[in-house]
């Protein structure tokens, strides 16, 4: 992205800074390369971002929809339904303090931070409030129809104490650059499922952040599947604030011809007694390029840490690339830390097995696709957002299994 | 500048003239301190080493000038004068001494302290040492035995001249000059190290052992030893480090490249246990290393173990490239760290061949105010078949200011490939350690013993003349870390 082109309207005089310094450090430093050691594996500097404009705000009005939705289009919110009383929404304008103190609490030295200050679109904020009824699930429907622009849409989630609410996030449509951000703070006791799919037009990229803050025995459930654009990098930061809280991240990319999924995860241990498992789950056919890079910190006084994380990829091709990176940073002794990392293929003994069963070669390779993403879709406990997660996976199994068996024969 | 424009002046002086100009018979012990072109030419001219030699030292000191001080490992380093640092040093004796009873008592004296008995080790462990105190050899023993195998084991400044055509075909193949700022500085200023070549269907007959020592103050150590083995031969090399007490910091920086054609195999086995400083890290050890085998001919196999108790910053990563088909990589550690230490350490297994396989194990156990950490690359390249690769890195926390950090990084490019990685990090658990106790064990020789389990995989793979001492070193290691 240019400086130049990059959204002049900036009202609040720090956030005019901010995103002042947001565009010096893109101008300085460019766009990361595989010298950057953050993008190591998925560099930036070749992705064209630079002709990229922030998208014009669309010119539709804001409508109201029957469900619990909010809609953005080319990052501006377009629509809004009803909300249960316990959720309020809030448009956070450019010059709204509220939103300059979320804004501080974004990545520092980070690019895609850079991306969200200086193409600062839409910002909203909801308020959840403990309730005793269930709340049915949120969605944030993201689309976009300029597709020669960027979407920098923000989405803020304050949950009080005791909160619990279960968010559904969507991301279709064709902007050339989508990179929403999300940040959830998450009170005591408070509790948030995150589900999130990404299924973009082929010829986009998509540079999603979310941000999670956790508060003394909260609970967050955050599930990633990423299956559309060109160019996929979906990161999370997640830093525990206080003790007894706990979290599950798993994600799943889903990669073919020409694709680049990177799941990237920062979990932050800077209090005992917290919890943190990740399962992560990647598999890749044609030329497609799969990336996790992972890393668990555990700070000086964070005792009593047990913090997991278990990244697989399968490579179905010959062409496949798969990279993994997980790290752990530990700082405290009275932890319980582990990551694995395996890359490999199909296990022909399980193949011919269920071959020797009698089952068709294309259909034996898509149950053992399954069975592989298995462990990390096992980690979503919402029913019904398991089995639409599912029947994404049912689908692209089957839809590359063909060409995968006509592949190999 | 002030500092290299006196360097000049003084080896002017010395030596009369710059350009090519040094002669054998310079009286002087030691180069003046500071890194330029003319202490080049001096190293070289010292060692009476061919032209070749000199203009390969020159193009990796003019690559080292170039690149930038690497800052991607998780170490605080102070930044080095490179200008204040002697890059050659020999010991008073230069004359190479024909046997034992020419070398000086004082030396041999040093060594014993250390609990390096020459003259025993000859007779009793069978083992051959080549001991370079500061940056000349001073002794070499069972040369004969070892030229009867057509074994060469010599120093390397000595191959230089006797068998150049092996040195200059080897020397920089593995670990290029540019490959990276302190491989390119040990390039250009190493003074001596070991040459070891292993003739075709040769079993080295006895295992290869090197000392180094550093010793002379503000001293510089750039060891660069060579191992080749030819097809279906075989060696085992061993490499031991001690250093006296000392304020001021000293750098290493060594460079050992390995190389095995078919059905070769090479054992290298490392016990360093250099000064790592005091409490707060002051006046250790610098040690920069690289390290590296190729793995070139089909069915070799390299074998790297290394146990890593000393220096205040350790920077190390003994890799694999395993080019061969079905040639076999091994990387066996143990680090600990205690007091202010660093450690940032690993390997890297580039997996090319068909069928190529390797093994990690990696033990990392930090205690005091220590940082450990593991790094490590394995990479499957598009034609690497049924590449198979398995890591196990565990690290062990003794007290509660340390780190442990694990950064492997893991590339598949064939799917054939496969990889595996675990990682785990805990504390020495209260039960073994209780169980310790009530058996009458005070708490630091518990804490040996259960470190000494946790390191078990490791220390199996390191030979008989290791394990004792190794295992001695790991408790001494961390003495003042419990209690």
């Amino acid at each position: 992205m240019q400086v130049s082109t990059m959204q002049p309207e900036l009202a609040h005089p720090d956030i005019d800074q901010l995103a002042g310094d947001a565009h010096s450090a893109v101008a300085q430093t460019g766009w990361p390369s595989s010298k950057h050691e953050a993008w190591k594996f998925t560099p930036l500097d070749k992705s064209g971002f630079d002709s990229l404009a922030p998208a014009s705000r669309p010119a539709d009005t804001l409508s109201t929809a029957q469900t619990q939705s909010l809609t953005f289009k080319d990052g501006y919110l377009v629509s809004a339904g009803t909300m249960d009383k316990a959720i309020s929404l809030r448009q956070l304008g450019r010059d709204d303090v509220t939103l300059l103190n979320w804004l501080k609490l974004l990545p520092k030295d980070h690019h895609l931070s850079y991306l969200s200050l200086g193409g600062l679109g839409e910002a909203v904020l909801l308020e959840v409030e403990a309730s005793e009824n269930e709340i049915p699930p949120l969605t944030l429907h993201f689309t976009g129809e300029q597709a020669s622009a960027s979407a920098h849409p923000v989405v803020l989630v304050q949950m009080a104490d005791g909160a619990r609410l279960t968010l559904i996030e969507e991301h279709v449509g064709s902007n050339a650059l989508s990179a929403p951000v999300l940040m959830a703070d998450v009170g005591a006791s408070a509790s948030l499922h995150v589900a999130k799919y990404q299924d973009q037009a082929r010829s986009t990229s998509h540079l999603g952040l979310s941000v999670l803050k956790l508060g003394e025995q909260a609970k967050v459930n955050g599930f990633t599947l990423s299956k559309g654009s060109k160019l996929a990098r979906m990161e999370s930061h997640v830093e525990f604030m206080a003790d007894d809280a706990e979290l599950v991240l798993s994600a799943i990319y889903l990669g073919a011809s020409g694709q680049h999924h990177d799941i990237t995860t920062v979990v932050q241990h800077e209090v005992p007694n917290c919890q943190s498992n990740q399962v992560i789950r990647g598999v890749l056919n044609d030329d497609a390029h799969g990336v996790f890079q992972g890393k668990v910190r555990v700070a000086p006084d964070a005792q009593k840490t047990d913090g997991q994380q278990m990244s697989r990829a399968l490579l179905l091709s010959r062409d496949a690339v798969a990279d993994a990176k997980p790290e752990l940073e530990i700082f405290a002794d009275d932890v319980v830390c582990a990551h694995g990392a395996t890359v490999g293929e199909l296990d022909e003994t399980l193949l011919f097995y269920l071959k020797s069963r009698g089952i068709p070669k294309a259909q034996a390779q898509a149950m053992l696709i399954k069975a592989f993403l298995g462990d990390a879709l096992e980690q979503i406990d919402d029913d019904a957002i398991a089995s639409f997660m599912n029947q994404i996976i049912d689908d692209w199994a089957e839809q590359n299994n063909d060409a995968l068996v006509m592949g190999n024969s | 500048m002030v500092a290299t424009v006196e360097t000049i002046n003084q080896v002017e002086q010395a030596t009369g003239s710059y350009k090519y100009g040094f002669v054998t018979d310079v009286e002087m012990e030691k180069a003046p301190k500071g890194l330029n072109e003319d202490i080049i030419r001096f190293i070289s001219a010292k060692k009476d080493e061919p032209e070749w030699m000199l203009d390969w030292r020159l193009k990796a000191y003019r690559y080292w000038l170039k690149m930038p001080t690497p800052d991607w490992a998780k170490l605080n380093i102070p930044p080095i004068d490179y200008n204040d640092i002697y890059y050659y040093a020999a010991p008073k004796s230069a004359e190479t001494p024909k046997s034992l009873d020419e070398v000086d008592p004082e030396l041999l004296r040093t060594y014993e302290k250390l609990g390096i008995p020459l003259n025993e080790q000859k007779m009793l462990a069978g083992v051959a040492v080549d001991a370079v105190f500061d940056s000349v050899s001073v002794a070499t023993t069972f040369r004969e035995e070892l030229a009867k195998a057509g074994v060469i084991f010599c120093p390397i400044s000595e191959a230089i001249k006797t068998h150049p055509e092996l040195v200059k075909k080897y020397i920089g193949s593995v670990v290029p000059v540019s490959d990276n700022y302190f491989s390119a500085l040990n390039s250009a200023v190493f003074t001596d190290g070991s040459f070891v070549y292993i003739p075709k269907g040769v079993r080295c007959p006895m295992e290869l052992s090197t000392y180094f020592r550093i010793n002379e103050k503000n001293t510089g150590q750039f060891e660069r030893t060579l191992i080749i083995a030819e097809d279906e031969s075989y060696v085992s090399y061993l490499e031991g480090c001690t250093a006296p007490q000392r304020d001021e910091n000293q750098l290493h920086a060594a460079v050992v490249e390995l190389v095995a054609h078919h059905d070769a195999e090479i054992k290298y086995s490392t016990v360093q246990n250099w000064y790592p400083g005091d409490e707060e890290g002051k006046g250790g050890i610098y040690n920069f290393v690289t390290k590296r085998g190729a793995c070139r001919g089909d069915r070799s196999k390299i074998s790297w173990t290394q146990v890593e108790t000393g220096s205040a910053i350790t920077w190390k990563y003994p890799s694999c490239v395993l080019r061969g088909k079905d040639s076999v990589g091994e990387f066996y550690s143990v680090a600990v760290t205690n007091g202010a230490q660093q450690a940032d350490t690993g390997t890297k297994m580039i997996h090319i061949g068909e069928g190529s396989s390797s093994t990690i194990i990696s033990k990392g156990i930090s205690a005091g105010k220590s940082q450990n950490t593991y790094r490590g690359l394995v990479e499957i390249h598009k034609g690497a078949e049924n590449a198979r690769n398995f890591t196990q890195c565990d690290s062990l926390l003794v007290g509660d200011k340390c780190g442990a950090h694990t950064v492997p990084y893991i590339s598949s490019r064939n799917p054939t490939g496969k990889v595996e990685h675990e990682a785990t990090t805990s504390r020495i658990s209260e039960d073994q350690l209780f169980y310790c106790l009530q058996r009458g064990l005070d708490e630091e020789d518990a804490v040996s013993l259960i470190v000494n389990g946790f390191c078990k995989e490791v220390m199996k793979e390191l030979p008989m003349e290791f394990a004792v001492e190794a295992q001695k070193l790991i408790g001494i290691s961390l003495e003042g870390s419990v209690g």
